[in-house]
């Protein structure tokens, strides 16, 4: 589809605040677009129950009466040197899968901020996980990086953490999970005692997958983690990097079943590469 | 839960929230958090996380030694991508780091019994956490990014939280900020900094700062070199020869400690 006739689609798109009954609607596309966000009770918590909460906190896209885009907004005071600096937090963007590439995240974020201007916030923050589109987006539109205070993680069971991870950027990847689907090479992934099949976390319906496919193995040690758990938040260079690394260190071992397997898998390295 | 004592030595003490210690828990927050930017805490806010890690699975701790609240911890159980259960400490407070370490040990103890396969914090700051946490991975959530709304608004706000600085160090002197199409004055009298519309063409003593919105955006949340800024024109100085002045205001006005952020804050 051309980009003047995808453009043309989005005006008949209307944007209005929140009315109470569309948490369900929001629910739902939260969670199609990021896999488990969470119930209606964690979207009143975040949103209609939060002590600073007005409907136009709330942007809602709208097309044909089905909600298809949303984006909230939290105002919060920011403390500086005990002077307060009003703040808006943009948050939870979420576009329909089927109405993406239509330029609906930028009439979005742009809604947002206008709602942030009028209400008087003189500083717009959002959180993104570093090379995502949104982060390359609010990049080039005039969003600066902040330092903040960092976060520690202790895992308890690495194995579980590691498929959660991965699920996470295959869902939020879609080019990477095509290219995975496609190789000829039944790809297994072990951390201690436990194994699983990337096959498991691209289909729900194990059915699907490929019989006859040669196994290859890749064996992480838990201290392995310490570098995977950052590895949704890389940029290309950082995550390639990191994983030969690894490889050099012995921290992931990679096992084949056949030379042929080996010989597929490295044929087919280039598209993984690309999108990762 | 029974009142355990941790650590016998500091005479601490870890208990269940009590609705009475939530005046106590905003003056321990008002100073716990003093030391660098934060995001405000106030009771509408503490009021609405506590009740909602009741429906959570979540726990609310509280320190205490000599009848004083010494932290306060709120641990929720939650369900993440593909099944995954993590304990998250969306608030952690401690006035030191045995207060520290006591609540992390209750929260962990917590979180185990409760089934989880990880654990998120964000440590208060100002507590020095490398031997309490040297089993924790550094861990990143995602990047905080901002944008400047309005430069006028923001730089009065600043300027207002520097006040006693502008006064100390430019005394008399104006300046006139020019970002992009809008133009501000700020001048420094006796008592107070005053900041309005400024002309097109400067007057008199004036020092004209000119730079882009995106300058002034990267300068103001410090990720930009002003040295640097200046060499490469970013920014233009006129009206003074001592552009370090200039570069002395801009280093007060900037925000060069990282912000507190809690994992309620990135909710």
């Amino acid at each position: 589809m051309s980009r003047s006739k995808a453009q043309l689609q989005a005006t008949d798109i209307r944007t209005r605040p929140y009315r109470s009954g569309d948490e369900g609607q929001i629910v739902n596309l939260l969670n199609t677009c990021f896999g488990d966000w969470g119930t209606l009770e964690k979207w009143r918590f975040l949103y209609s129950e939060y002590p600073t909460f007005t409907e136009s906190d709330i942007v809602i896209l709208e097309a044909d009466g089905k909600i298809i885009a949303h984006g909230g907004i939290h105002f919060r005071n920011l403390v500086v040197k005990q002077h307060a600096l009003r703040t808006a937090t943009l948050s939870d963007a979420a576009i329909h899968p089927r109405q993406r590439g239509k330029g609906l995240y930028t009439k979005l974020v742009k809604a947002r901020l206008r709602e942030a201007n009028s209400k008087g916030a003189c500083l717009a923050l959002t959180w993104h996980l570093r090379g995502s589109n949104a982060y390359e987006h609010n990049r080039k539109t005039g969003f600066v990086e902040i330092r903040q205070s960092p976060v520690y993680m202790k895992i308890i069971r690495p194995e579980k953490v590691l498929i959660a991870g991965l699920f996470d950027l295959l869902h939020k990847n879609q080019r990477l999970r095509w290219a995975l689907e496609d190789i000829k090479v039944d790809l297994c992934l072990r951390v201690g005692e436990v194994e699983f099949g990337i096959a498991d976390l691209l289909s729900k319906n194990k059915a699907r997958v490929k019989k006859g496919k040669t196994k290859m193995q890749i064996v992480f040690a838990k201290d392995s983690l310490l570098i995977m758990a950052n590895f949704r938040n890389m940029s290309k260079f950082e995550k390639m990097r990191n994983l030969v690394l690894l490889i050099l260190l012995r921290r992931i071992k990679v096992k084949f079943g056949s030379f042929k397997g080996f010989l597929s898998l490295v044929c087919e390295s280039g598209k993984i590469v690309r999108f990762m | 839960m029974s009142q355990v004592k941790l650590f016998a030595s500091c005479n601490l003490t870890i208990r269940n929230y009590r609705p009475e210690d939530l005046p106590h828990i905003l003056e321990l927050a008002d100073y716990t958090l003093a030391q660098g930017p934060h995001f405000v805490r106030d009771e509408g806010l503490l009021k609405h996380l506590i009740r909602y890690s009741h429906t959570r699975e979540g726990r609310v701790f509280v320190a205490t030694a000599h009848d004083e609240i010494k932290g306060l911890a709120i641990v929720l159980i939650e369900l993440g991508e593909h099944g995954l259960r993590f304990g998250n400490i969306v608030e952690l407070e401690a006035i030191d780091v045995p207060t520290f370490h006591a609540l992390i040990q209750a929260c962990h103890k917590y979180s185990i019994s409760m089934d989880v396969d990880a654990i998120i914090t964000a440590p208060p700051p100002g507590i020095t956490s490398n031997s309490i946490l040297n089993d924790w991975l550094p861990f990143e959530t995602g990047v905080m990014m901002g944008r400047i709304l309005s430069f006028p608004f923001l730089l009065e706000e600043l300027l207002r939280a520097n006040e006693r600085e502008m006064q100390k160090h430019f005394l008399g002197k104006s300046f006139v900020f020019r970002v992009d199409d809008e133009c501000v004055k700020v001048e420094s009298t006796g008592d107070k900094v005053t900041i309005g519309k400024a002309n097109a063409e400067p007057e008199g003593n004036d020092i004209v700062l000119t730079m882009s919105h995106q300058a002034f955006s990267k300068i103001i949340l410090c990720r930009a070199n002003l040295l640097k800024a200046w060499l490469t024109r970013k920014v233009k100085i006129k009206g003074t020869r001592n552009v370090f002045s200039v570069f002395r205001l801009l280093g007060i006005l900037r925000l060069t400690d990282r912000v507190y952020v809690s994992n309620a804050d990135r909710l």
